[in-house]
């Protein structure tokens, strides 16, 4: 990849903007160059390589503001987009609370770029595509994998804005996922999928994540109904994923308290959780998918306590929801060069409980473990019901058997408040940590 | 602009080889509570290139149209195809698109200016809000503005261009710390009198604001197996996730619950499921597609005819793993994506009765109405949220229900089916579909009473 000066193009863009009439600009550029190997059908499908190039602009014009992008970093397309975004400017509503942030001091954050990863040859992708296939082909014959990738890339990202952001970063990511089922003459087992992924490329272990996927799908063979009832049900990190993470990210997300869609509108300071849950948002892990040194506008990423033993301490804010509420943001700005900068986590770390899985599983005297998690989740009421993938019926402190046909229904803001137990180990979960966790006063329709 | 890409590729080493060069102009506008959420607009421009190359798939992109960077794209596909191992795949014989295509328009969005847009979603939002049970509201209005290239080494010549547009109205409705949430869209392919085609947006919103002040009253539903009735969106959604999917061929390959079975019963003989690139019935269907990804010139592709498995959906390739002729479901979302099996617009045929028939001659079902998310699986196992559900019996409505969620086995629930009205109705168009890239889908149908597990909540 031929590295550009992202800096100097954003830079004369936001002069032009200037010049063309806009009160203030923001510019955030990306260009990436990603290599992706797709399995599909239990072989190598094939091998793409995507580009990533791009540059948005914002304006704020009055008390207007207007946004446009377009796919290229050529000077040839300044015009278009600032009369574009100028355009959209002024005949936009109007909004008090519109700004672009002042700098703030950005530390470099090291451990993003591994110059490894962004000279690795094709050949090695493909090998390590072949491996995680093997991984879960080689512990059973049963397993089918349905399709996967293994996905290396290599980028750098700058924003620029008038009143004097100019950050840049160079970052790489090594990514794998794979998707598959079991199946055993007639049976066919549940979906399930994993994934890793690291900044370097020592931090992925491949073989591991088609190896978790073989031993979910055939342990999942020959699964049956248990009973309906209300009680105990153990998550899976995957599962906790799936059920707790989006109405936790969108009920903390400040614009959303500002609408009056989040269900802890009003709670900060509030015990809204078991005092057993500690949760962070993390822009700054080590090794985390997520982690930036920056946010999409240019200010810098913290280590934030979202719920520290139970009590709401903070919502996530950008510049703009900051603005609106009189605080500063939190560097949770995000988005992609296609839009307006927007709100969300970064990398979501839950602090580890005190006991093993098995302990866990041993407490437990009639529940549920849930692998993954396939249904609805209401981010405003917290209500989730849906489908369990991968389930087992405990009882007694032991797994009985797998499960099929069974839902499980409950609300996670309830659920928040009655936690069992959070296992000491965390795993990831794209750019997450996560534990497993047991929470009491589920539904559970079985049969 | 046809005979620029055939030249380009007139230089591609290889056994096969597209270019489909995608220009796309997104423009959407937003408000919430009186306030401006969106105003932007977003373009780009590129060439996929992919080649095949003694049974070895390579794909790379480029931004831009530039013949020099085509060129490089076109070498390191063929570099991604020699890392791989040959293999024996090859591409089935397909009637390609040659000239220009476009869906039939009259009025075409451009001729509405972005100012108009904005008041439109400005209006509908305000209307929302007039509700003392409604305290938030949003509404959006977007389109894709597409134009395509495709020209592919065997013959195909298209030029492509269409325009869909979408309209949403997202309600809360709260009393005290009761919250729900109502949503109601509008989207179509063509021209600005398309999206409007079901109604007006006044009409759209009214439907929303009622649904969330009858929801805000609503019980939580008891889980329960027992008799439906599916509104227009859930045949869609049911056709599209839980049984579209299990037929698009890759999946089958791969294992999926249909493989083996073309020929077989899999729903009852009422049951004709099909998947189309035109819009049938009613036209501006949202995932009109008349030419597709590969160069293949689309047609309604019969899924299940009088409840019998007739046909996968596919691409080239799986046709000719297949030996049947190719279905046109090769798609890309954008130019940096390669063409995977994906649907269209996906449905199941109108009967003859009409709803008020279907319901009086119910004893005790509930009605379902509203599309929330779903997912299925690949032993067409799936569980969708719904919006609203009314309880009838003896043919009356007599409670209404939130929160609810269906599941089932798709194939058992279609085995289920005993009744179908002639409501026809494309009910999806605001919808999208997420198979590692996303596509612009649409979903159907009429009135449909099957059985399945209400998903329900225990004390």
């Amino acid at each position: 990849m031929a590295e550009v000066n992202l800096l100097e193009i954003l830079e004369a863009l936001v002069k032009r903007a200037l010049k063309k009439g806009a009160d203030q600009a923001e510019t955030f550029a990306i260009q990436s160059l990603s290599q992706e190997v797709w399995l599909g059908n239990n072989s190598i499908k094939t091998v793409k390589s995507t580009p990533g190039l791009g540059m948005g602009l914002r304006i704020i014009k009055g008390k207007s503001q207007g946004f446009a992008s377009i796919n290229n970093l050529d000077e040839a397309s300044f015009d278009d987009l600032i009369q574009n975004a100028l355009a959209f400017a002024k005949a936009n509503l109007t909004d008090r609370y519109l700004l672009i942030p002042e700098p703030a001091d950005i530390i470099p954050l090291n451990g993003l770029y591994d110059p490894r990863l962004e000279a690795l040859p094709l050949k090695e992708t493909i090998n390590m595509a072949k491996t995680l296939l093997r991984s879960a082909k080689d512990f059973d014959k049963r397993v089918t994998v349905d399709s996967g990738t293994v996905a290396v890339s290599a980028g750098q990202k700058a924003v620029y804005n008038s009143l004097g952001i100019s950050a840049q970063e160079k970052s790489t990511g090594v990514y794998a996922m794979i998707f598959g089922m079991a199946r055993d003459k007639k049976e066919v087992s549940c979906f399930d999928y994993q994934s890793d992924a690291s900044r370097k490329l020592s931090g992925i272990r491949i073989d591991q994540t088609g190896k978790r996927l073989a031993q979910n799908v055939v342990r999942s063979l020959g699964a049956k109904p248990a009973r309906s009832f209300k009680g105990t049900v153990m998550l899976s990190p995957y599962a906790l994923e799936g059920i707790f993470l989006y109405p936790l990210i969108y009920s903390v997300n400040a614009q959303n308290v500002q609408k009056g869609v989040s269900a802890l509108a009003g709670k900060l300071g509030a015990k809204i959780a078991s005092s057993k849950l500690t949760i962070l948002d993390d822009g700054l892990l080590r090794d985390g998918l997520a982690s930036s040194a920056f946010d999409r506008e240019g200010q810098p990423h913290k280590t934030l306590k979202i719920i520290d033993k139970g009590r709401l301490k903070t919502y996530l804010y950008n510049s703009y929801a900051a603005a609106r509420d009189g605080v500063n943001t939190t560097g949770n700005a995000a988005g992609s060069y296609r839009s307006i900068p927007g709100i969300s986590a970064t990398n979501i770390v839950f602090s580890p409980g005190a006991t093993t899985k098995g302990e866990l599983i041993k407490s437990i005297k009639e529940g549920i473990l849930v692998t993954r998690f396939s249904g609805n989740v209401n981010p405003v009421s917290g209500v989730f019901s849906g489908t369990v993938k991968g389930g087992f019926y405990i009882r007694n402190g032991k797994i009985v058997h797998p499960l099929t046909n069974t839902m499980i229904a409950g609300n996670v803001f309830e659920a928040m408040t009655n936690i069992k137990g959070l296992s000491k180990k965390l795993v990831k979960v794209e750019s997450s940590l996560l534990p497993y966790m047991v929470i009491g006063g589920v539904s559970i329709t079985s049969g | 602009m046809i005979s620029y890409f055939k030249e380009i590729l007139s230089h591609i080493p290889a056994d096969y080889a597209e270019l489909r060069y995608h220009h796309r102009c997104t423009n959407a506008v937003g408000v919430r509570k009186g306030e401006p959420e969106t105003a932007q607009s977003n373009c780009f421009e590129g060439v996929g290139v992919r080649i095949m190359d003694t049974g070895r798939w390579g794909f790379a992109s480029t931004t831009g149209s530039e013949r020099a960077d085509i060129l490089k794209a076109a070498q390191d596909a063929c570099t991604a195809a020699k890392a791989l191992a040959k293999t024996r795949k090859t591409l089935a014989k397909a009637k390609l698109g040659k000239g220009e295509f476009r869906p039939p328009i009259s009025d075409s969005v451009e001729n509405h200016s972005f100012e108009e847009k904005l008041e439109l979603v400005k209006k509908a939002e305000a209307k929302a809000r007039r509700s003392k049970k409604i305290p938030s509201a949003s509404s959006a209005y977007n389109e894709h503005l597409d134009k395509k290239v495709i020209v592919t080494s065997d013959g195909a010549a298209a030029l492509i261009t269409d325009a869909k547009p979408e309209f949403r109205i997202s309600v809360v409705a709260q009393d005290g710390t009761n919250m729900v949430t109502a949503y109601e869209s509008y989207g179509a392919t063509g021209g600005w009198d398309d999206l409007w085609r079901y109604g007006t947006w006044e009409d759209l919103v009214e439907k929303a604001v009622k649904r969330a002040e009858r929801l805000l009253e609503a019980e939580l539903p008891e889980g329960a197996r027992m008799e439906v009735i599916l509104n227009p969106e859930l045949v869609g959604l049911i056709s599209h996730e839980a049984i579209g999917h299990t037929v698009e061929a890759d999946f089958v390959l791969s294992g999926a619950v249909t493989k083996g079975m073309i020929g077989k019963r899999v729903a009852s003989e009422l049951v004709t499921l099909a998947d189309s690139g035109p819009s049938i019935h009613i036209p501006g269907a949202a995932g009109t597609l008349l030419v597709d990804d590969e160069g293949v010139v689309t047609e309604r592709t019969e899924v299940i005819k009088n409840g019998i498995l007739k046909s996968y959906l596919h691409n080239r390739q799986s046709a000719a793993e297949f030996g049947v002729e190719p279905t046109g479901n090769a798609r890309a979302y954008e130019y940096v994506d390669e063409p995977i099996i994906r649907m269209r617009n996906t449905y199941i045929e109108p009967g003859k009765m009409s709803l008020e028939e279907l319901i009086d001659s119910t004893d005790r079902a509930i009605l379902l109405e509203g599309a929330g998310s779903g997912q299925a699986d690949a032993n067409a196992e799936f569980m969708f949220g719904v919006q609203e559900a009314t309880l009838i019996e003896k043919g009356q409505k007599t409670k209404t229900f939130r929160e609810a969620t269906i599941s089932g086995n798709a194939f058992e629930v279609l085995k289920s089916v005993d009744a179908i009205t002639k409501e026809f109705r494309w009910a999806l168009g605001s919808g999208y579909c997420g198979k590692f890239q996303m596509a612009k889908v649409d979903a159907g149908g009429a009135y449909l009473r099957c059985k399945a597990i209400i998903g329900g909540h225990h004390g």
